[in-house]
């Protein structure tokens, strides 16, 4: 069985439609030497890292940390092609970039954080897997995770199936027992399909359970929500404690 | 608090530059001749690689959109563990196995064709999907199509480290009775982009790695497919005892020069596992070749461990297969504790003296109940497999 989740704190930006602006993203969670340079995945990452970690109250230096995307740093691997490309040459600076824990590794940096970080990906099933990832993290052992699941825009040159709005989620979570301050909870995750239940804002992004789970928080709403698709579709239901 | 709990390796699969099967493979390491060869692309420098021997298989024509070298790679090695996986679905069911894959490169082999006919012409390359081809889940998805199973399945991905912390995910879904079994798929394929930027940071070799000597010339790049059934009974060779991770916390792509965070690594994989530092018998080293590499992780191992551990590393002989190695190396450890022999750390005479390692020079016949298996990434991402004696 699969644990229950207490969310502590959320953070969310973008998951508009493709023509909206980002709002101007918040970076302080990183030192400013570490600003330069930085891919649009990684600047949301870390704005919504920030307002999660605000929300839970929680340091940044005390957290387990996943990362979860479909695509992590695309723009970065699409600019080194184009190096070789167009220039026969690759840039090291942009090379350290392109992996994909690049998030986690400027932020354990930056906040001098020395717990475990992990980066995942899982198609569709990003949002699915991730909470599971989470779940057994808190299982074994971690007290805190923090759970960012970001995605860019896919370079054009790449793909013309996978223009991703930008967008990023993320949730403080803790195990539910001996947390009493929740914001909500999220429970029985398991395979199978949801029908009927919490609305999904973006179907066909890989990340658009996490808009609908923001939504379903910010507009505490109950329900079951279907946090992955393809073969072999997910779901959570979702909780809000009573009010006062 | 949690007893201590071990996890067998019921099955594995190995196919990197000295050959395919784990024994096979473990006796080339031990024969100590590096599988060296020149890149099966051209670059703008010179190189060698640890590639693939032979032809490589396509994938099924219903998989046709997942087929690149690196699924190819992977399809490779997982004839070997096909029969224990068959297995391990009839006892506990389709659903209650997992996948976790850990690459560094995902199928970028595959991207950099698709991107260069885009340049050229325009027009998207006919066939290629990011989604099915470049993705680092690409590959669960044609796993878990050809084994029949429907239970987790995701991509771990952290550079070098990556089927280290696939290996540690997997013990955490076995911890947390979410899996019945786990298959770990550690695997990644050359491609230009990884050579290019490796080149860019001024460490590849033009000759077979040689790490912990005076001489040493930097890496050099391999691929390789580890696959290892994970579960919580039944035989096997060794067993995975702890995966200790931690993160240094200090530059993106050198570790923190005193191998803080390595040895937190080592001291929270042994905590795990519940033992001390005295009852380690062998060291299978992150071993890169760099001169970095080389300082922080001696310095590392002294921190936590006695000086007369036995160290050698392996990748002078399959080069630095990157997303592949964590998988690739705990395998390798775990042969040494099953057949009771350390490989040999090839090229690291003339030794260096300033790092002080008992390092092993030639196959050593021992008894090994306990090693360990470091690997240590961009990211500050550090990793440490415990491999014991069932």
């Amino acid at each position: 069985m699969i644990p229950s989740l207490t969310i502590l704190g959320m953070g969310s930006v973008g998951g508009l439609p493709h023509e909206a602006a980002l709002p101007k993203l918040d970076l302080s969670l990183l030192e400013r030497t570490l600003r330069r340079g930085l891919s649009e995945v990684t600047r949301l990452f870390m704005h919504a890292a920030q307002a999660a970690l605000t929300d839970a109250r929680t340091d940044a230096a005390a957290v387990h940390v996943i990362f979860a995307s479909a695509y992590g740093e695309i723009a970065t691997a699409e600019a080194l092609l184009a190096e070789a490309y167009d220039a026969d040459g690759s840039s090291p600076a942009r090379f350290r970039h392109s992996v994909h824990n690049t998030t986690t590794g400027l932020l354990s940096i930056s906040a001098q954080n020395h717990l475990p970080c992990t980066a995942i990906a899982a198609g569709s099933n990003t949002v699915a897997m991730a909470l599971l990832e989470a779940a057994a993290q808190l299982a074994t052992g971690a007290e805190r995770v923090l759970l960012v699941l970001a995605e860019e825009r896919v370079p054009a040159a790449l793909s013309e199936d996978d223009p991703h709005e930008p967008l990023a989620v993320a949730l403080v979570l803790g195990l539910t027992s001996g947390v009493r301050c929740t914001r909500a909870r999220l429970s029985n995750l398991r395979q199978g399909t949801c029908t009927g239940g919490l609305p999904l804002p973006l179907p066909f992004h890989p990340l658009g359970p996490a808009v609908g789970l923001v939504e379903a928080l910010t507009q505490h709403r109950s329900g079951t929500l279907s946090v992955g698709d393809g073969e072999n579709p997910w779901c959570v239901d979702v909780h809000h404690p009573e009010p006062p | 608090m949690r007893g201590v709990e071990r996890h067998v390796i019921t099955a594995m699969g190995v196919s990197c530059a000295l050959g395919d099967g784990g024994d096979a493979v473990f006796d080339r390491l031990l024969a100590g001749e590096p599988a060296t060869a020149t890149p099966p692309f051209s670059l703008p420098f010179a190189t060698v690689v640890g590639c693939l021997p032979g032809p490589l298989d396509a994938l099924p024509t219903a998989l046709h959109a997942y087929d690149t070298r690196l699924s190819r790679i992977a399809f490779r090695a997982l004839s070997q563990v096909t029969a224990a996986v068959a297995r391990a679905r009839a006892r506990f069911g389709r659903e209650r196995i997992g996948i976790v894959i850990g690459t560094s490169t995902g199928g970028l082999d595959a991207t950099e064709p698709a991107y260069r006919h885009y340049r050229a012409s325009g027009q998207h390359l006919p066939g290629f999907s990011l989604r099915r081809a470049h993705a680092f889940d690409a590959l669960g998805v044609a796993l878990r199509e050809t084994l029949g199973l429907s239970g987790p399945c995701y991509a771990v991905s952290t550079a070098c480290t990556s089927s280290a912390k696939a290996i540690a995910s997997a013990r955490r879904l076995l911890r947390a009775n979410l899996c019945d079994a786990v298959l770990v798929v550690g695997v990644d394929a050359l491609c230009e982009t990884t050579l290019r930027g490796f080149h860019a940071l001024g460490v590849l070799s033009t000759q077979a790695a040689r790490p912990f000597s005076s001489t040493r010339n930097g890496i050099h790049i391999g691929e390789a497919a580890a696959l290892m059934l994970l579960e919580r009974d039944g035989d096997g060779p060794a067993n995975v005892a702890a995966v200790g991770e931690s993160s240094d916390a200090h530059t993106m792509s050198a570790p923190q020069p005193e191998g803080r965070g390595a040895a937190e690594a080592i001291r929270r994989a042994l905590a795990e596992a519940g033992l001390h530092p005295e009852q380690v018998d062998y060291v299978n080293a992150h071993g890169t070749g760099t001169l970095q590499n080389d300082l922080a992780e001696s310095r590392a191992l002294h921190l936590v461990l006695p000086a007369d551990v036995p160290v050698s590393s392996t990748k002078g002989m399959t080069g630095h297969t990157l997303g592949a190695c964590g998988t690739l190396e705990a395998l390798f450890a775990a042969l040494a504790v099953a057949r009771g022999v350390l490989p040999p750390s090839v090229g690291a005479q003339p030794l260096d003296p300033q790092l002080a390692l008992t390092v092993v020079l030639a196959p050593q016949q021992r008894p090994v109940h306990v090693a360990l298996s470091n690997a240590l990434a961009f990211g500050g991402s550090n990793t440490c497999v415990v491999v014991t004696a069932p």
